[in-house]
């Protein structure tokens, strides 16, 4: 990955939960998984707009699933880690543990 | 309905998988989570304009009639008989019409079409309310940038 395109913050969580939920991760599953984990209130507006990053940088791909009655009749867009995508997320994770090991949480602050 | 509404004044062009995942949460959260929800993914949808809009026609409609009813019921004067305008009619009658010119400005395909029924439905306002003309120019300056704002955000 090209220096500029290291995974932002909420990049990662995005990317995380798509690999936490697996087949099922759409909007609403994208977002419930990221708050119950991180225990944040976040918004499906900046769900999708890092979505569509991430599918513009070619590190998720998504389709449409069928319309449910509980959606007003409308679709879901289901979404995919790419293995490119797969790669970003390893080494974004790797390179933080890196920098977490050898911390002493007890002596920051 | 109310559902409907709100997704039309504050998310028009948003994709609908967005809609239906806002409806099925919003079943088990509430109207309250349902708005504060649907103006942030507005916001994010680069929107922002239409949502300051959309917003202000939401307040302004109600206040108007309000602030209108009152003075009805104040001087018994008809609204388009009196030039002497209190601020906050003046404030509500301008958002009023800057919000109705935004609308027509993202409901038609036609950028100068839209600029040009913007600024004739501003003069009628003006006109039928005796409201100042200045009006009119705001808006016409307004619906110029809403679009040159339209054409920067959106490809």
């Amino acid at each position: 990955m090209p220096k500029g395109d290291a995974l932002g913050g909420f990049e990662q969580l995005v990317l995380l939960a798509l690999a936490h939920l697996g087949d099922n991760a759409y909007g609403v599953s994208i977002r419930q998984e990221i708050a119950a984990r991180t225990g944040r209130d976040v918004n499906i507006g900046a769900v999708y707009a890092t979505l569509d990053r991430l599918e513009t940088k070619g590190l998720t791909r998504s389709r449409t699933g069928e319309p449910t009655s509980l959606r007003g009749g409308r679709s879901k867009r289901y979404f995919e880690l790419t293995a490119e995508g797969a790669r970003a997320l390893e080494e974004s994770v790797r390179a933080i543990e890196s920098m977490i090991r050898g911390l002493n949480w007890g002596e920051l602050g | 309905m109310t559902t409907k509404l709100l997704f039309a004044l504050l998310l028009p062009n948003a994709p609908d998988h967005l809609l239906g995942d806002l409806e099925e949460e919003a079943a088990a959260n509430g109207p309250l989570w349902l708005l504060r929800h649907t103006l942030t993914a507005a916001y994010h949808q680069t929107q922002l304009l239409e949502t300051a809009a959309a917003t202000a026609f939401l307040l302004a409609l109600p206040l108007t009639l309000a602030l209108e009813l009152r003075r009805y019921s104040l001087t018994l004067i008809y609204f388009r008989e009196s030039a002497n305008f209190t601020a906050e009619s003046l404030t509500t009658l301008t958002l009023l019409a800057a919000t109705l010119a935004a609308l027509q400005v993202r409901s038609l395909p036609n950028p100068r079409l839209a600029i040009i029924a913007a600024t004739i439905s501003t003069a009628a306002i003006a006109h039928i309310t005796n409201a100042p003309q200045i009006l009119t120019a705001a808006t016409l300056l307004g619906g110029s940038l809403a679009t040159l704002q339209r054409k920067r955000t959106q490809p």
